[in-house]
């Protein structure tokens, strides 16, 4: 950052968040307006609320791939290499959901190592994508994009010709 | 070739020296996971369930082994089996950029697909990641 330029919006000091972090919950959550906080100068950051976070990671999704076998189904999510199964679609959903919440959390416990593996980097933006539909609650509207099971599904994984 | 059973994956994966861990939220639950960390710095993960069913459907153990346990070949996951012995990998990092990657690159960043296909695993997630932080309609 150019310091002889002054931001748009000057960063709050993390000793003005601290004595008034009710405002400034307030502004970014249920104001909507995104807050800059800065720390010695240097080290900046931004509170948003999960509203705003959502919009951010709007135009990503996700394309879990159905497999069905003699007495299981499996559903393969193929952003973060998991999967999830079961004795049925439904299980196999719930299965799923776990894995994916494990993984998430996984990931921000270990974020260092996971933003610098060549394999995981890209999964960083579906991480914060199934990290925000998680607190919301609807994490298995996003995974799944809202689509029910349907025996029409079960058939067409049965069928799976991919 | 036939399809592995749980009993098999968590066998290759002690022979190839993965690390058994707990899941993230503490809780051991229907599977045992197993984690491996690659000198370039790739991680790779797997599970394998407690029951002894075989994996019937194919096209889910091709990627098992080619995602998760970072395979070049199905044969190396039996060879490991066989011999006892753990996969040599080249570099320690025998990854392609992923399939659903390259399918956003020409899909939704609008790549060409000669172009996404000669991007490097990096690259391909710095040109991904570039895409999902601008603004675009």
């Amino acid at each position: 950052m150019n310091s002889n330029q002054e931001s748009a919006v000057k960063p709050l000091n993390l000793s003005d968040v601290r004595d008034r972090i009710s405002e400034v919950f307030t502004d970014a959550v249920l104001r909507h307006r995104p807050v800059p906080i800065a720390r010695g100068g240097k080290d900046l950051g931004v509170l948003l609320g999960i509203d705003e976070i959502a919009r951010l990671v709007e135009g990503i999704s996700f394309e879990p791939e159905v497999f069905k076998e003699a007495g299981a189904v499996s559903v393969w999510l193929p952003e973060f290499q998991v999967y999830g199964r079961g004795k049925d679609l439904a299980a196999a959903r719930l299965d799923l959901l776990d894995e994916v919440r494990d993984y998430v959390r996984e990931y921000l416990e270990e974020i260092d190592s996971y933003r610098a593996a060549p394999n995981r980097r890209a999964h960083f933006p579906h991480i914060i994508k199934a990290l925000a539909a998680d607190l919301s609650g609807h994490l298995d509207g996003v995974i799944f994009a809202d689509r029910p099971i349907t025996q029409a599904e079960e058939g067409l994984a049965a069928a799976n010709v991919r | 070739m036939p399809q592995p059973t749980f009993d098999d994956i968590r066998r290759f994966c002690e022979i190839d020296g993965w690390s058994k861990k707990e899941s993230a939220r503490g809780k051991t639950g229907d599977h045992d996971r197993y984690v491996k960390r690659l000198g370039d710095g790739s991680i790779l993960r797997t599970k394998a369930s407690h029951s002894k069913v075989q994996i019937g459907d194919p096209r889910l153990w091709h990627r098992i082994w080619k995602e998760q346990l970072g395979l070049e070949s199905e044969e190396q996951f039996w060879a490991a089996i066989r011999t006892s012995s753990p996969v040599q990998r080249d570099a320690e990092a025998p990854r392609g950029t992923p399939d659903w990657l390259i399918r956003r690159l020409i899909h939704q960043v609008g790549l060409t697909e000669d172009v996404a296909l000669s991007l490097s695993p990096e690259e391909a997630a710095a040109r991904w990641e570039r895409f999902i932080t601008s603004p675009h309609d």
